[in-house]
């Protein structure tokens, strides 16, 4: 019997049972090997997140070919201390999930490669996961929260306003043109002489700084656009540090790190305001890296007050990437039955709409 | 119950299934990329065409480079994560052993080389020795990246060494570095030097993989599928740069 037709059966076998899923989850589309185990798509049982970050600051920033290489030493044993922690083995898995876009591709091709090897040896189907639904399924983990809702996806990869009508349905409504917010946070505390990942770094900074000592740049863009651009930003920073340094001034890095943030969270949470007018929604979920920044979340909380909608922040530890999001966002596929063949490739770049329109295995009739 | 060989090293995806001295199947092709998206697939349909499963596997045979980065890690982690999932053993050979081992039983030096560029190549040297009462293909030089100029003059020696012992004073060039440097190496070696024209004997084979693998595999050799990783032979430019910056550090605080 072909794979294809065992994972049928298994399917059909455990969906008659009626016994809750777990799913095991893998991300490794940038510099953090991780793997989980959910229950049910919402509960954690295990979320294993080997962290690649010391190696990368020496680099300060992140080394694709260092990054797959340490993939490759961490998967095995990353997914083993994940099914350990759950108390789970192969066989009570339900499906194999993992992220195959977007990313850096040698990245992603390590934790694709390893679930797909898992899902074969074991018959357990396959799902590939979208890494921006997985941000986004990350407010799901907390529970207590449905559908209809807008997303604001934010981290050193990417930012993204997602809207999001039912489960596993994904509208653009925005995105960045040229830098992520992550990014900029990262380049501009690399001209500042700060240490990466840049975003904590400035968050805190800012905190003790004025940010009315030096205003500037706010990219809006066209007229209702909700599309984002911060290199224009990231170039004022930079001139303006170098413009000082040659005038043998000295600027004071909190009011540097103050200006810089409030011109990208006032950028961030306006274009938000905007999107949720537009939507009519009344849940905003924030997702990414930046969702850890606190001063996003403070400002952000205090602007959703004023217009009437709600923000929902993913746990800490859930913001940046790991797989129990993965396994999240894999869990309205399974349920439709809707599964990955063994030829799954990694996308550097994958479109969100491509990953929920398949081409899928559909093993539900 | 049959072992498994897998090699992405080179632009040959490549796979076998057999057991000690018995060949079942091999599936090749050769492709740019995409070798992710074909192994697992591959590996599947041929053991289909045996009537066989995933479970029915003994044992995995993985060829661990050198090679392409992103090649050779897919071949790695498909084999590791088998192997752990099914827990059955695991062993790493060269992926240079696939391609040499078409001359195994030639009289020949059996130079298999993987083109890395800018005048350089993955390589090692082979030959038939004697060893105990018979002969054996025996590899002379290990895997290595090396500098083709200041390889060749090894090759030299070797194949000095073979004259006056009365061998045969040839050399066979093999796989992608051969052809790329065709011609550097018929200007330095002339006669000495022979460059298979057949196609079958260019490419990396699964099936010499799988022997070699079968028989580390038989004589209680296992890797850690947990620790297993490629042999790149080489640093990331950004680590080599790192330690060379450290170490000049280090130097200028004595
Ligand atoms: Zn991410």
């Amino acid at each position: 019997m072909g794979w294809v037709e065992q994972v049928r059966q298994k399917y059909r076998r455990d969906r008659e049972a009626g016994t809750p899923s777990l799913i095991l989850g893998i991300e490794t589309s940038c510099d953090e090997t991780s793997a989980a185990v959910v229950r049910d798509g919402q509960e954690v049982l295990s979320n294993v997140i080997a962290s690649q970050i010391e190696i990368h600051q020496q680099f300060g920033g992140v080394v694709p070919e260092v990054a797959s290489r340490r993939h490759v030493e961490n998967v095995t044993p990353v997914v083993q201390q994940a099914l350990d922690q759950a108390n789970v083995g192969l066989e009570d898995l339900s499906a194999v999930a993992v992220t195959y876009g977007p990313g850096l591709v040698g990245a992603l091709l390590v934790g694709v490669t390893a679930a797909k090897a898992i899902a074969f040896a074991k018959s357990i189907p396959l799902i590939g996961v979208h890494h921006i639904a997985g941000h986004i399924y990350a407010n799901f983990l907390a529970g207590g929260l449905e559908p209809p809702l807008l997303a604001l996806v934010v981290s050193g990869g990417h930012t993204e306003l997602v809207y999001m009508p039912e489960h596993g349905q994904f509208e653009f409504l925005g995105r960045t043109r040229d830098d992520a917010a992550g990014e900029a946070y990262d380049k501009v505390a690399r001209s500042m002489g700060l240490s990466y990942p840049g975003g904590p770094v400035i968050d805190k900074l800012a905190r003790e700084g004025d940010p009315a000592k030096m205003v500037f740049p706010r990219a809006w863009l066209e007229e209702g656009s909700m599309d984002f651009s911060f290199s224009g930003l990231k170039s004022a920073v930079i001139n303006t540090l170098h413009n000082a340094e040659q005038r043998g001034e000295r600027l004071e890095p909190a009011d540097v790190a103050a200006a810089f943030q409030a011109s990208v969270l006032d950028v961030l949470i306006e274009k938000t305001v905007l999107a949720v007018r537009k939507t009519g929604v009344v849940n905003v979920a924030v997702a990414g890296g930046v969702a850890a920044n606190r001063g996003l979340r403070e400002q952000l909380q205090a602007r959703a007050k004023q217009e009437g909608f709600s923000v929902l922040f993913p746990p800490i530890s859930l913001c940046t990437d790991n797989a129990a999001m993965i396994a999240a966002a894999a869990y309205p596929f399974y349920r439709k039955g809707w599964f990955h063949h063994l030829d799954l490739n990694g996308y550097a770049s994958l479109p969100l709409t491509e990953w929920q329109e398949g081409p899928f295995l559909k093993l539900h009739e | 119950m049959p072992y498994l060989a897998v090699d992405t090293a080179t632009q040959t995806l490549t796979i076998a299934v057999g057991e000690r001295g018995r060949l079942l199947g091999e599936a090749s092709v050769l492709v740019k990329k995409n070798h992710s998206n074909r192994l697992m697939p591959m590996i599947e349909s041929l053991l289909a065409d045996l009537e066989m499963e995933a479970k029915d596997l003994k044992g995995i045979v993985a060829g661990h480079g050198p090679g392409s980065y992103t090649g050779v890690r897919i071949g790695v982690t498909t084999a590791k994560m088998i192997a752990w999932a099914l827990q059955i053993p695991l062993v790493g050979v060269s992926s240079l052993d696939g391609l040499a081992d078409h001359y195994r039983t030639s009289d020949l030096l059996v130079c298999p080389m993987f083109d890395a560029r800018r005048q350089q190549a993955y390589c090692a040297l082979y030959e038939r020795l004697a060893v105990g009462d018979g002969e054996s293909f025996v590899k002379i030089e290990p895997d290595a990246l090396r500098k083709l100029d200041s390889f060749y003059p090894l090759v030299e020696e070797y194949l000095e060494q073979r004259r006056r012992e009365g061998r045969r004073e040839q050399v066979v060039f093999l796989g992608d570095g051969a052809e790329a440097y065709k011609e550097l190496i018929e200007d330095r070696f002339g006669k000495r030097a022979v460059i298979p024209e057949r196609g079958a004997e260019r490419l990396v084979r699964a099936a010499y993989l799988l022997d070699a693998g079968i028989a580390l595999i038989e004589s209680g050799h296992s890797a850690a599928a947990e620790t297993f990783v490629p042999e790149y032979l080489q640093l990331v430019e950004a680590e080599a740069k790192l330690l060379q910056r450290k170490g000049s550090a280090e130097g200028g605080a004595e």
